[in-house]
């Protein structure tokens, strides 16, 4: 994301750069290890890429001249160096203190020649003056001010009395020493000043464990004991600090590394870094050297490790300059991300949210399944409760319906055992008798094989049927009917095809019934005034069929048992049909109906689901 | 047994059944007339004689439960017997209650029907001689005069000539000639007869406490 962010911003630069890569040569007098180095480049390098619009070829080197014997590794090393850079054409070189143009003049360093440099030299040391031919040459001076440092020290600490100024044993701890002493003329009004050095560093520590109160300690460098053994210096103020009962302020901002020194008002070789770099990159830009001004404002900054500060109790302390720049605050982590940890948190919650909302979804999806199995099982009972209801109701009335032509056979067969009783039996009396039973006994028959007919429907298959062809294949089969009692048929066909599932010959039935019902409300009307009407009525999902006759209507007392078996307004006939229909619809799943029309006339219905309508392909 | 005249009226909405029936019965020596409906029936003018109905429960139109009731608001004195296709226990003590005199479910056996038809017939000579009786003296009463009716409300109270004419604040002798009268009018002897009498005419007592 990050990378293709600043792609676009990239692009430009690199078809610039086209022309030729500047190269930048930087040579430190010591060793790489020196923290004063490690923040000089430190600030070099971040300023300098910030906002580099070219190309560059940053070397670095280190003579490391600290640890000159003779003369013999100065000469080889220059000798080395002006080997290296023979065939580079170097644009900038940059000479850091203490000591390393003396050492570049003295062995001819061929590059000082041509190039352009940047000397960074301490005010105080005399071997870094007026080395190098001046007109190629910026000077960066490095000017201490070592008096202010303590003096600003001392105001964190009001009640302190004693200030330890304590060295190491080598060249350049004795130097900063001496440089301090130098400048604490005004201290020593005020304050009880010691020095201390020329101590190993048991010495030390056993004497820093053993300062008073009410005073502070100043370790300038410590860079080797009394016994040579070579140190870090923000190991030694560590060290120290974890020994001693009073603050320890360093001097340079490259001393706040391991927890230990409170800092202050220091040197910051951060700064002088990013110094470095403007001019750098001002030089590199062509202006002449004449022209370029070295800024020393902002070399010195208030620089606090702010774990020691908290340790002092001095976190919160309002003496802390406005301005102040805090290492290692803990805080920082939560401020610089606040927005980072704030969005984090609110996904989380977010995503908490989510993974409940789904988890119930889940849960409630579960038992929404659950009730509706529950449910269909349900519907099951009922379904076969209903049939069974509807059995017990048929066995009801079957038996009642059976029990007539039963009595009526009964009687009429006693009456003829009668009559053969007789001394002249009436031999015509007896056939009409019998022709009774025989057609009783037929009676009967026929209405065990109509509930038969009922309780067989289940068993057929169901297809796609299209319900339209239902219609006509009826009222090809009522034709003959319609005819003979002189009814007059008008058909309104739909305007399309539509299917419905199910079982065409029982849908015929149910219509056919429907018909001759029809047939037989209107048979006793005005010739004119026989018809009877059949509608298609589709709609999005479900089809009506409705057949409508021109008769009275449906008697209001035998509307409500309508479609219960053996009801019935005619002569003959059991009035079964209509409840076979019912068994019938409701076997589909539709229902079926009947009402009165204003117009006078009955108008029976069933309704089905569309499986398949012709318009929607 | 039998007398000529008892007449079994049949009335049940099934055709094959009402025949059979008829049939039957004529060939058991009653006389039989059937009925397709209860509105047939009751278009039918007054039967005074014995007999006995057997009614067919369901029918369209009136039921007979239906015609039940308006034959006991008419106060006949025709038994009926119920035929039904439907088993109803309910039913059948509901018609029973109601003066029905049996109950059959079709098919019945033809012993069980002659039973009850000859059972009904008997009840309806024995409603029907009461019914005469009352008639009779209902007419009897009538005969009364006034004077006459008033003082046989106090006799059937078992009052004495003493106490009626002390109530009628008239002579002893007065309440024993009106007495004769009316023993004489009522074809009576004694004084149980003429409380029977009175009873079958439905003569309510006076109250003889003051």
């Amino acid at each position: 994301m990050i990378v293709l962010l600043l792609l676009p911003s990239f692009i430009p630069r690199n078809a610039n750069a086209s022309e030729k890569t500047k190269t930048i040569v930087i040579f430190f007098s010591l060793h790489a290890g020196l923290p004063a180095y490690q923040n000089l480049l430190e600030g070099f390098r971040t300023s300098f890429s910030e906002e580099a619009d070219e190309n560059y070829n940053l070397l670095i080197e280190y003579l490391d001249i600290g640890r000159l014997s003779d003369d013999k590794y100065a000469k080889y090393i220059v000798e080395l160096y002006n080997d290296k850079y023979k065939d580079v054409d170097i644009d900038l070189l940059i000479t850091v203190t203490p000591g390393v143009n003396q050492v570049l003049m003295k062995y001819g360093f061929e590059a000082l020649k041509k190039s352009r440099i940047i000397s960074i030299e301490f005010d105080s040391l005399a071997s870094d003056q007026g080395l190098l031919p001046s007109e190629n040459v910026t000077k960066v001076i490095m000017k201490l001010r070592f008096a202010e440092t303590i003096q600003k020290a001392c105001n964190l600490f009001p009640l302190c009395k004693n200030i330890f100024v304590i060295s190491g044993c080598a060249p350049t701890d004795k130097y900063f020493a001496s440089l301090v002493r130098a400048g604490s003329g005004s201290l020593e009004k005020k304050y009880n000043l010691v020095f201390i050095t020329d101590l190993s560093l048991d010495s030390t520590i056993k004497f820093v464990s053993k300062i008073p109160e009410n005073s502070i300690v100043i370790v300038p460098t410590y860079l080797s004991d009394k016994n040579g053994i070579q140190f870090s210096t923000p190991e030694i103020i560590g060290l120290l600090s974890t020994n001693c009962s009073s603050p320890i302020f360093p001097v340079f901002d490259s001393f706040i590394k391991r927890e230990g020194g409170v800092g202050g008002y220091i040197f910051s070789f951060n700064s002088l870094g990013k110094e470095t770099s403007r001019i750098a990159k001002e030089i590199l830009n062509g202006i002449p050297m004449g022209k370029i001004v070295f800024n020393s404002e902002g070399l010195y900054q208030n620089i606090f490790d702010w774990r020691v500060l908290k340790k002092w109790g001095l976190d919160k302390s309002k003496v802390l300059p406005s301005d102040s720049i805090f290492y290692y605050k803990e805080s920082d982590f939560i401020s610089e991300y606040k927005w980072y940890i704030l969005a984090g948190l609110l996904f989380l919650i977010l995503e908490t949210f989510l993974i409940v909302y789904l988890y119930k979804l889940n849960v409630r999806q579960k038992e929404i399944v659950r009730q509706k199995i529950e449910a269909e099982n349900l519907y099951r009972i009922i379904v076969r409760e209903e049939r069974l209801m509807m059995m017990v109701e048929l066995t009801a009335s079957l038996s009642h319906e059976l029990s007539q032509p039963l009595t009526a056979i009964l009687y009429n067969a006693q009456a003829c055992v009668r009559f053969l009783k007789m001394e002249k039996p009436d031999s015509g009396q007896i056939e009409e008798i019998l022709l009774k039973i025989i057609k009783d006994d037929k009676r009967a028959g026929s209405l065990i094989s109509s509930v038969r007919s009922l309780m067989k429907l289940e068993m057929r298959d169901k297809e796609l049927v299209n319900l339209n062809s239902v219609v006509q294949d009826s009222l090809v089969i009522f034709k003959s009917e319609a005819l003979s009692k002189n009814i007059r048929i008008i058909n309104h066909p739909p305007d399309r095809n539509v299917f419905v599932f199910g079982d065409k010959i029982q849908l015929e039935q149910v219509l056919l019934n429907f018909l001759y019902n029809a047939g037989h409300a209107i048979e006793n009307c005005d010739i004119d005034k026989r018809t009877i009407e059949i509608f298609q009525h589709i709609n999005k999902d479900s089809v009506r069929v409705s057949v409508r006759d021109s008769g009275k209507g449906i008697e209001v007392e035998i509307k409500e048992k309508l479609f219960k078996p053996f009801v019935t307004t005619r002569e003959s006939g059991f009035g079964i049909g209509l409840a076979v229909s019912r068994s019938i619809i409701e076997n589909h799943n539709g229902e079926i109906w009947a009402e009165n029309i204003p117009d006078g006339g009955a108008e029976f219905s069933f309704r089905l689901k569309i499986m398949k309508d012709e318009a929607s392909r | 047994m039998k007398q000529v005249g008892e007449t079994v009226f049949v009335i049940d909405d099934d055709e094959s059944v009402r025949s059979s029936l008829s049939l039957f019965l004529q060939l058991s020596d009653y006389n039989v007339e059937s009925f397709e409906s209860s509105e047939e029936y009751l278009s039918r003018e007054d039967y005074l004689r014995a007999g006995c109905i057997i009614l067919d429960v369901n029918m369209s139109g009136k039921s007979g439960l239906e015609l039940q009731e308006v034959l006991i608001s008419r106060n006949s004195h025709l038994p009926i017997i119920f035929i039904t296709g439907y088993g109803n226990i309910h039913m059948s003590v509901d018609t029973v209650k109601k003066g029905a005199i049996n109950y059959l479910e079709k098919p019945f056996n033809e012993e069980e029907l002659l039973h009850s038809v000859s059972e009904a017939v008997g009840l309806s000579h024995k409603m029907l001689a009461e019914k005469e009786e009352i008639l009779k003296a209902k007419q009897l009463i009538r005969t009364l005069t006034r004077r006459e009716f008033e003082i046989l409300t106090f006799i059937i109270t078992g009052m004495l000539n003493k106490q009626i004419a002390y109530k009628l604040n008239i002579g002893e002798h007065t309440v024993k000639v009106h007495r004769r009268s009316i023993c004489e009018k009522l074809r009576v002897r004694s004084v149980p007869e003429i409380i029977r009498i009175a009873d079958n005419a439905g003569i309510i007592p006076s109250d003889n406490r003051i």
